[in-house]
């Protein structure tokens, strides 16, 4: 049932454009569908609070060279990587010239088709549900 | 459809070679796999990271179908 009605929201936004009132609508009703669900899954499921989790982040990075070498590796390059990603979309947003096409350029080229549009939307869904109701703890773990 | 390869273009296209190159080692490494994955588990872990990455995600959904054509 929610698999069907995910494609049919799909197919209807693929036929609607950025100005269209029923696109605005649709994403800012699904963002607050999303939010309302993760509050109501999330409850007494978050495995650990955000101070705690600030705390580990905090001592994770001060003891960056005793964790294994495989995490290290991992987090260095996904780190290296959105940095990079971040930042060069940025210079280009800052400079505003035409040799310099933002990541949104390239989105926009790809959202301006029905398809594409219809594809950027699933995928952004399937995140966004990913995110929603992802990494809860269950029932009796901490 | 016509797409000049710019500088800044050139540029797209290698960091999107790094990300490929990067995706298929990880294909290839199982504990680089998992530690990628326990990243994405740890950032779901607390109340604050969720909600932040669940605020990129409503902003990039605005963007991509109410600003962008």
């Amino acid at each position: 049932m929610l698999t069907v009605a995910a494609i049919a929201l799909c197919v209807g936004q693929a036929g609607l454009t950025r100005d269209s009132p029923g696109a605005r609508w649709s994403v800012a009703l699904l963002v607050g569908v999303a939010l309302v669900t993760a509050i109501v899954l999330g409850r007494g499921r978050q495995r650990r609070s955000s101070g705690a989790w600030i705390a580990l982040s905090a001592d994770w990075i001060q003891h960056w060279r005793t964790q294994p070498r495989s995490l290290r590796t991992v987090v260095i390059v996904w780190t290296a990587l959105v940095v990079a990603v971040v930042g060069w979309d940025l210079v280009n947003f800052i400079v505003q010239s035409h040799a310099l096409p933002t990541l949104s350029y390239f989105i926009g080229r790809v959202s301006r088709y029905q398809v594409g549009r219809g594809v950027l939307f699933a995928l952004w869904l399937v995140i966004g549900a990913y995110l929603v109701a992802a990494g809860r703890a269950t029932q009796g773990e901490p | 459809m016509t797409l000049a390869i710019v500088v800044g273009s050139t540029v797209w296209l290698i960091l999107l070679a790094a990300i490929a190159a990067w995706s298929a080692v990880l294909a290839r490494h199982r504990e680089l796999w998992l530690g990628s994955r326990l990243i994405v588990r740890w950032l779901l872990s607390s109340w604050m990271s969720r909600i932040v990455l669940l605020a990129f995600w409503a902003i990039a959904g605005w963007h991509i179908f109410c600003q962008r054509p």
